[in-house]
């Protein structure tokens, strides 16, 4: 059964990190899927200026309508201004509405756009990328990341722009009105910039902490709930699963709790500055007042801009640490997007039309890592003819197989089909001839019948009735509740794992293959059930040629030749009947696995 | 139903008495310390625009004003910030207490209801769900509290300070409730189906990614294109669809409120120019009703939260409310010792209604008694075996272990007696140590290569450079499905149980390994009951007496020489495992 992923646990570790490349590049980036969407992105400044302004502007008309209306006992004057206003702020709506609209439309578009892109990326990637990151990592760079970017990179980064620009007509706005009083007002600045840095800094530790213990808490739930099959099978696990569940959830809860009051201090703090720049120019303003070189008016509006000021800055202060995340965020969907893949196909590549089927393997240097698997290995397989491989675990069965689809690509020597290197060739005409059936099934959450139809897109029902009959497994799929229309649920556990094998084999079957790999395809399929499936095979197989890899001995007499493998090397050859007769590894590996009957074959053998 | 849930949610709140209390009593502290600021800044204005002209300015009196001003900034803002720390510390409680409660539940809930629900689904329920409760209690929540808190304190100051200017103000009432109601059967069906799209498009990933090998091999990329995609379109439209309503809602609550002062200051303009209003009354009556506007943004934004929490929390108590199928009986004995005697009596059972997997099945295995199930693939090997511990209970007929039926029992005890290496086997992450000693936490460390010893795997394990530490999957190294089985059947052995149920347990092993493994195996379940799946020759003789299964029932029961000379279904299954002219010489043997 497929390994289940773990989501979070990554999360974790990668939560450690800011952004390790330059937070500017990284916006620059973002910036830069942002920017193909013209029109919007310019309906949405357009409508975002005006929603400024507009917001900057009603208090300057209020300030009109108390000097020039009422206190002018200008009932003119005052109905003029009360319409101007109701129209700033119908004009506000108008604004806001596109504002809010556009905002949205960019990120989801982006998201969506993003999502597409990674899809794509993942086309391109060869399957060692995949098989060298844990899954749970890889999908959450399509579902957690996509979302952290969304929620708050492109908004925020947009929030943090119009903010900014608030900030700046707040300023401009209050120094047009009165400059000695804004002087006055600024006083306070250096305590702003203080009191925002040291809180920002320490918040985001808190919120560190605080990310950290969820990565936990969730990587926990998500083993706990797939495992939850084996853990009940040991009944001390309730107890100690549900101790440390606990444990880490109280955990989580105490970041929580003591990274809102590291954020809650923000605004106890910032009102003690508003109050002492509100203080400062209630007793200037009201100097200046009552000196007549203010109006009462302009010291209102004066007041509404400080305020405008204040929730700004108070809010990018606050949003930076969870941007700061979302940066780390597009920077993993980043790194995805720019993976190199290994295995690439040649730029002059061409299809190929198999034939014969004759594969072969010339001086192959291969290794995962350090170790090589292979080294100058040198293997023909014939036209149709099927091979077995057989050898101990870590022997390099699976490698071969791997080799041969082009999964991955040798360091050195080549791998060719009927005479071609298989990178001369394009991919997905190499995969539309070759099958692979797995060594760990693999189940997608469909009907028994949309799981094979996936080896043959255009398949018809009758089509897979067809094969399923020929393969000898109509009694099997006759025993499923509801043959081949059952649902598979996740991971295919409503099947017997024999039941999940056969399936695969069938997937593998019905694309009509001309190269065919079954790595251990049959390990728990029971003997009978196996034996009528190879002579399905043998007579399927016609024509075809297949690599047949067992660790049950009985699975390898179809073949016309087997090879032992061990660490790397073919360490025997030849056809069962011949091995036996050797008595070489592989006559005393069947006889200790198959016992008397088999020592008394060998007896009669010869 | 989903009213019902966030009934439910409150009853946890209401568990958190005193911090409820703590909180209401601090924020309205807090609402009346804020509320008082607009009342100093009208008296100031007042006194300000009686000095226009006079010229007379009194600094002390206005700095008297600027302190009483700072001191309620001061005192506002740290009820504010209590007041913070209350609803976080209520909400942070409640979540902790719904997720061990939910997490207890899961660890419940018997296999039957694994079988049907997706993992993810689970998981989002831990978390992403409860992340949005957490946000509705100690944001949404306490926000509404303070909305009609202000709200009422507001309301009241105005109507003292003028009660037709408060009518005027409120003309526009009545079209908020209506755009409130319409947004809100319009977002709530949204919100709905945006939880199971999402939850589908994160399940097409999870296949896709998890199920990578066949993919590239079989070049099925362009299938799962049009499947992601489609997910992908849904999600997208989803969210535009929301946010067309929402960017309509969060400016008209701005317009409103906009226009509503319009009128204010319109009206009371003409009652300030008239003298029956003071240029600060009115000025004071602005500033508390530009006060509302929060409050009803929070408003709009409860609205919102209580929709998605809504949600949220009827996936929780769904949860919550399934009833695992397995129960303990109402005054279930403890199973305290064991001889490991066991029988099925006329046991059916099967997964789906009306589709018997095993049907009717009687057998005897007597103390110590090794006893191999071999059978068809699907026949119902696994089944059996799963019924003993009671991970799945029979429709009709009993399961009994040393004479008492496993339904009169405690599960956990009778658990304790069986160990199980199951089919698919799970590696959890952690280190190989923590793996083989995950029934038995605080195991010796010799216990633990001993049981590796007889699994087979010590020597593996002893080669890698952390050995025992050496973590799995993170990091670590990648276990072949013959070193996992390996792993499992340690993990199984170090109980140490009185029973031993096999599954399957040398399909992935190579000839050479499967022979020494069954050899150890062979000497550790002396005296032990054990029954053993296998497709294997080699790991049958570990048998005294073979079970055969065919399509769910008992067809024959002997030892190997007995089945061989029946010449029925295990002759088939056995000569089969031989090439045809092989297999003949065998029948001859
Ligand atoms: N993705 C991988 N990354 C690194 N090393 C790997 C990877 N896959 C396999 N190996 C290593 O390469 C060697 C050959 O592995 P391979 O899977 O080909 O063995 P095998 O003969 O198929 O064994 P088994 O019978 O267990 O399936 C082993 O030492 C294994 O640990
Ligand atoms: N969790 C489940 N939900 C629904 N059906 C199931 C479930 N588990 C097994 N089945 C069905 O019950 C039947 C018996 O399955 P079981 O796993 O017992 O077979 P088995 O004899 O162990 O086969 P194998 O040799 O392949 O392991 C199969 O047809 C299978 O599809
Ligand atoms: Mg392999
Ligand atoms: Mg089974």
């Amino acid at each position: 059964m497929a390994h289940p992923p773990h989501i979070h646990r990554y999360m974790t570790m990668e939560e450690k990190g800011r952004p390790r490349e330059s937070t500017i590049k990284l916006i620059r980036r973002l910036l830069s899927f942002i920017a193909r969407y013209k029109l919007r992105v310019a309906i949405l400044l357009i409508s975002a200026s005006l929603s400024i302004i507009l917001n900057l502007y009603a208090p300057y008309i209020g300030r009109l309508l108390i000097d020039q209306g009422i206190m002018a006992a200008n009932v003119d004057n005052m109905v003029r201004y009360g319409v101007l206003l109701a129209s700033i702020a119908l004009a506000g709506w108008c604004a806001g509405v596109f504002r809010f609209y556009m905002l949205s439309w960019i990120t989801q578009r982006l998201l969506y756009d993003l999502r597409k892109l990674m899809f794509e990326k993942s086309v391109h990637l060869d399957y060692g990328y995949f098989s060298s990151v844990e899954p749970g990592q890889i999908i959450s760079r399509f579902t957690n990341d996509i979302d952290t970017v969304g929620e708050t990179a492109t908004s925020g980064l947009l929030d943090t722009l119009f903010n900014s620009l608030t900030i700046i007509g707040a300023i401009v706005a209050m120094t047009s009105i009165n400059w000695k009083l804004t002087l006055a007002a600024f006083f306070m600045m250096p305590l702003i910039v203080l009191t925002v840095i040291t809180i920002a800094e320490k918040s985001r530790a808190a919120y560190r902490v605080v990310r950290s213990k969820v990565g936990e808490l969730t990587s926990k739930v998500e083993e706990s709930v797939s495992g939850i099959r084996e853990a009940q099978s040991y009944s001390e696990r309730r107890r100690v699963d549900i101790e440390s569940f606990s444990r880490i959830g109280l955990e989580v809860m105490q970041a929580n709790i003591r990274a809102t009051k590291v954020i809650g201090l923000m605004n106890p703090l910032m009102n003690l500055i508003r109050g002492g720049a509100i203080a400062i120019i209630i007793v200037y303003g009201g100097y200046l007042v009552s000196t007549g070189e203010a109006t009462i008016g302009s010291l209102i509006a004066f007041y509404s801009y400080l305020e405008m000021f204040f929730g700004p800055v108070t809010m990018i202060a606050l949003f930076y640490n969870t941007f700061q995340s979302a940066l780390a965020a597009a920077e993993r969907i980043f790194g995805f997007i720019d993976a190199k893949p290994s295995v690439v196909e040649a730029s002059d590549a061409v299809d190929i039309e198999i034939e014969k089927g004759r594969i072969s393997l010339e001086n192959v240097y291969f290794s995962y890592s350090d170790t090589p698997v292979f080294e100058d290995f040198n293997l023909e397989i014939k036209p149709g003819e099927i091979l077995a491989v057989v050898g101990p675990t870590g022997a390099g069965k699976t490698t071969l197989a791997n080799l041969i689809l082009r999964l991955y690509d040798p360091q050195k020597g080549i791998v060719t089909i009927d005479g071609v290197d298989v990178r001369r060739v394009r991919i997905q005409s190499l995969r539309r001839q070759t099958a692979l059936v797995p060594q760990e099934p693999i189940l997608f959450e469909d009907t028994v019948i949309g799981n094979i139809r996936y080896g043959k897109q255009d398949a018809s029902d009758e089509e897979i009735a067809e094969a399923i009959r020929m393969l000898g497994l109509e009694e099997l799929i006759e025993r499923l509740p509801e043959g081949l229309n059952t649902r598979v649920t996740e991971g295919g556990v409503n099947l017997s794992v024999g039941q999940r094998q056969l399936i695969n084999i069938a997937r593998a079957l019905i694309r009509n293959p001309k190269i065919v790999v079954l790595d251990e395809a049959t390990s728990s399929v029971d003997p009978y059930t196996e034996s009528l499936l190879q002579r399905a095979l043998k007579k399927l197989l016609e024509g075809r040629t297949c690599i047949i890899i067992a660790h049950r001995l009985s699975t390898t007499f179809l073949a016309d030749r087997v090879i032992v493998l061990d660490k790397g090397r073919i360490v025997e050859e030849g056809s069962h009947i011949e091995l036996l007769r050797k008595g070489g590894v592989y006559a005393k590996l069947y006889e200790a696995q198959l016992g008397e009957a088999a020592k008394a074959i060998r007896t009669v053998i010869g | 139903m989903s009213r019902g849930s966030i009934g439910r949610l409150f009853m946890y709140m209401a568990r958190e008495k005193r911090t409820l209390a703590s909180f209401l009593i601090v924020s309205i502290a807090g609402i009346a310390a804020g509320m008082l600021v607009p009342w100093v800044v009208r008296d100031m204005v007042n006194y300000i625009i009686s000095l226009i002209g006079i010229g007379n300015f009194n600094l002390s009196i206005m700095i008297s004003y600027a302190l009483a001003l700072i001191a309620l900034l001061v005192a506002s803002g740290f009820l504010e910030f209590l007041d913070r720390y209350l609803s976080e510390l209520l909400s942070q409680r409640v979540v902790f207490r719904l997720r061990i409660d939910l997490y207890s539940h899961l660890q419940d809930l018997s296999y039957g209801f694994y079988d049907r629900i997706d993992t993810g689904q689970i998981i989002l329920r831990t978390t992403g769900d409860m992340d949005t409760i957490g946000r509705f209690i100690g944001f949404s929540f306490s926000r509404l509290i303070h909305s009609i808190l202000t709200l009422i304190i507001a309301v009241t100051i105005l109507l003292t300070i003028n009660v037709e200017l408060t009518m005027i103000a409120f003309i526009i009432l009545p079209v908020l409730a209506v755009a409130v109601i319409f947004f809100n059967s319009k977002i709530a069906p949204i919100l709905e189906e945006q939880w199971t799209v999402f939850s589908r498009f994160n399940t097409v990933v999870k296949e896709y990614i998890a199920g990578m090998r066949v993919v590239k091999a079989l070049g099925l990329e362009p299938i799962f294109r049009d499947n992601y995609m489609d997910k992908a379109d849904k999600v997208y439209n989803l969210r535009l669809s929301f946010a067309r309503f929402a960017s309509l809602m969060w400016p008209s609550i701005g317009l409103l409120s906009g226009v509503a002062s319009v009128l204010v200051y319109v009206y009371g303009g003409f009652r300030v120019i008239s003298h029956t209003l003071s240029l600060g009354d009115l000025i004071a009556f602005i500033t508390y009703l530009s006060m509302l506007n929060r409050p009803i943004v929070s408003f709009g934004f409860f609205i919102l939260n209580y929709k998605r929490a809504t949600v949220s929390a009827s996936k929780i108590f769904e949860v919550l409310d399934a009833e695992p199928e397995v129960k303990e009986e109402f005054g279930a004995t403890e199973l305290r010792e064991v001889k490991g005697a066991i029988e099925f009596r006329n046991v059916s059972f099967g997964y789906v209604e009306g589709k018997p997997v095993l049907k009717n099945i009687s057998f005897k295995i007597k103390p110590g008694e090794k006893v191999a199930i071999v059978g068809g693939t699907g026949s119902g090997k696994s089944t059996i075996l799963k019924l003993i511990p009671r991970f799945y209970d029979p429709w009709s007929g009993q399961v009994i272990v040393d004479g008492v039926d496993v339904r009169k029992v405690k599960i956990a005890s009778l658990r304790r007696h069986i160990g199980i290496v199951h089919q698919d086997v799970f590696i959890f992450s952690g280190t190989i140590k923590d793996n083989i000693a995950y029934g038995k936490p605080n195991a010796k460390m010799e216990e633990i290569i001993e049981a590796a010893r007889i699994a087979g795997i010590h020597d593996f394990i002893s080669q890698l450079p952390q050995g025992y530490e050496t973590s799995v999957a993170e990091r670590g190294v990648t276990l072949s499905g013959g070193q996992r089985q390996r792993i499992a059947i340690a993990r199984a052995i170090l109980m140490n149980p009185k029973v031993l149920l096999l599954d399957d347990p040398t399909s992935n092993l190579d000839a050479e390994t499967e022979v020494r493994v069954v050899e150890a195996l062979k000497k550790l379940i002396e005296g032990k009951t054990a029954i053993i799946v296998t497709q294997r020759l080699s790991t049958l003789k570990l048998a005294d007496r073979i079970l055969v299964l065919d399509r769910g029932e008992i067809v024959e029961d002997g030892t190997h020489e007995e089945l061989l000379s029946m010449g029925g279904v295990y002759t088939r299954l056995y000569t089969s495992q031989f090439a045809h002219q092989e297999a003949l010489l065998v029948r001859e043997v």
